[in-house]
C-alpha cells in the first residue's frame, strides 16, 4: 500500500505473508519454519502496531517509510509559519522578522521533527539499538 | 557510521530476519531529510535504509537540472559524507545504506557506482516486494456509480429508449436552433402581378383570413 490510510480503512493480512512462507519452504524442502522470502512492507502508515509486530514475526524485514516522516517534516514547519505569520510575511508595510524566515529557522524544526519519527520507526520495527557491529 | 557495502548490507537483513526485527527505509528528498534519517538512525542506534524514489531524486537534483540520476548520485555522495561524521554508537559502527527505488533509476545508479568503483550496486539480496492486500478496486470490476454514467434522468437509461418523456412544460430550443414561425417575415416575397390582379388584397399580404381579404378589397 502506499500513501496515509485512515485507521481501519485498509485490512492487513499478515498471515498471508506466513502462509506464502510456509508453501514456499514446502515446495523448495527446507527445514520446517525456514523463511525464505525476504518481505518488504511497502509502505506502513495507518497500520496498527500490532500489525506490524506480526508482519515482522512472517519475514519482514524493510520497511519503507515516506508519508508519516513526510508529515513528521512538514508539522513543525506549519506550525513555525503559522506562529509566526506576521514575522515570515511582510505585512503592511512592515519588513518581517529576519530570524523567523530565515530558512534555517525553521528548516532545523522540521529535521528535529523528522528524526524524532524515524526514531520512532526504528523502535516500532525493533531494529533501534541493534547495530550489525553493535552486538 | 559508514555507508553499508553490500556484504554488510546482506548481513543486515539476515540478522534482521534470523531476529524477527526489520529496518525502516526512510524515503529522503534533500540534504534536510537526509539528515534527519542520519541523525533518527544513530540516536536509536539502529541501523536503516536510505531511499530515494525517481521523484524524489529528481526533485533533489534541482529545477535546473531535474535529472532523477543526477539528484540521486548527488544525494549518495551528500550521504557518504556526513554519515561519516556520525560518532560511533557505543564504540561500534552504525550502517545504513543508499539505494537507487525503482528500476531504471537503480540500472542507472547502478551502472554509474560501477563505473566510479565503488561497489555500491544494488545488493543481490532476493527481495520480494509485498503488494497491495485487500479488495479490489470496485471500478477495476466493471462496476460504475450511477453519477459516472451521464444520465440525470431516467427518460436517458437505455432500459427506457421507448418510454414516453414526461411533459416538463414547454421546451424551448437553443435561440440558433428555433426555426422560423409559419408567417414568414413581410417582406420576403411579394405576389406576382397576375395574383395581384386576381386578388384584390395584394396590400394585405401575406392574407391573414378571409376577412381580412374582405375588407382590403373594399377598402379599395
Amino acid at each position: 500500500m502506499h500513501g496515509v490510510y485512515k485507521p481501519g480503512n485498509v485490512k492487513l493480512r499478515p498471515d498471508v505473508l506466513d502462509q506464502g512462507q510456509k508453501v514456499a519452504s514446502a515446495k523448495l524442502g527446507l527445514a520446517e519454519g525456514a523463511k525464505p522470502f525476504d518481505f518488504v512492507f511497502h509502505g506502513g502508515s495507518g497500520s496498527l502496531k500490532s500489525e506490524i509486530e506480526d508482519s515482522l514475526k512472517f519475514g519482514v524485514v524493510k520497511m519503507n517509510v515516506d508519508t508519516d516522516t513526510q508529515y513528521a517534516f512538514t508539522r513543525p514547519l506549519a506550525g513555525h509559519m503559522f506562529t509566526n505569520y506576521d514575522g515570515v510575511l511582510k505585512i503592511d508595510g512592515e519588513v518581517g522578522n529576519k530570524k523567523a524566515y530565515d530558512p534555517r529557522t525553521y528548516l532545523k524544526k522540521a529535521e528535529a521533527g523528522m528524526s524524532e519519527r524515524v526514531v520512532e520507526a526504528c523502535n516500532d520495527l525493533h531494529s533501534a539499538g541493534r547495530s550489525v557491529t553493535a552486538g | 557510521m559508514p555507508i553499508a557495502t553490500p556484504e554488510v548490507y546482506a548481513e543486515m537483513l539476515g540478522r534482521a530476519k534470523e531476529h524477527s526485527f526489520a529496518f525502516p527505509a526512510i524515503n529522503c528528498v534533500g540534504s534536510e531529510s537526509l539528515n534527519a534519517a542520519l541523525k533518527g538512525f544513530a540516536d536509536a542506534g539502529s541501523d536503516g535504509i536510505i531511499q530515494f524514489s525517481t521523484g524524489g531524486a529528481e526533485f533533489a537534483s534541482g529545477l535546473g537540472v531535474k535529472d532523477m540520476v543526477t539528484g540521486a548520485v548527488a544525494l549518495a555522495e551528500f550521504a557518504h559524507i556526513v554519515a561519516d561524521k556520525y560518532p560511533d554508537h557505543r564504540g561500534a559502527a552504525h550502517r545504513s545504506l543508499s539505494e537507487g527505488q525503482a528500476g531504471q533509476l537503480c540500472q542507472a545508479a547502478a551502472g554509474h557506482f560501477a563505473e566510479a568503483g565503488r561497489r555500491r550496486q544494488e545488493p543481490t539480496v532476493p527481495v520480494a516486494h509485498v503488494g497491495r492486500v485487500g479488495g479490489a478496486d470496485r471500478r477495476e470490476s466493471g462496476h460504475r456509480p450511477r453519477a459516472a454514467q451521464g444520465s440525470r434522468c431516467r427518460q436517458d437509461h437505455p432500459r427506457n429508449r421507448n418510454r414516453r418523456r414526461r411533459w416538463r412544460g414547454r421546451r424551448r430550443r437553443p435561440r440558433d436552433q428555433r426555426q422560423a414561425l409559419h408567417h414568414p417575415p413581410r417582406t420576403s416575397r411579394r405576389p406576382s402581378r397576375r395574383s395581384a390582379q386576381a386578388n384584390t388584397a395584394s396590400t394585405c399580404w401575406p392574407r391573414r383570413s378571409a376577412t381580412c381579404t374582405a375588407f382590403t378589397s373594399r377598402a379599395t
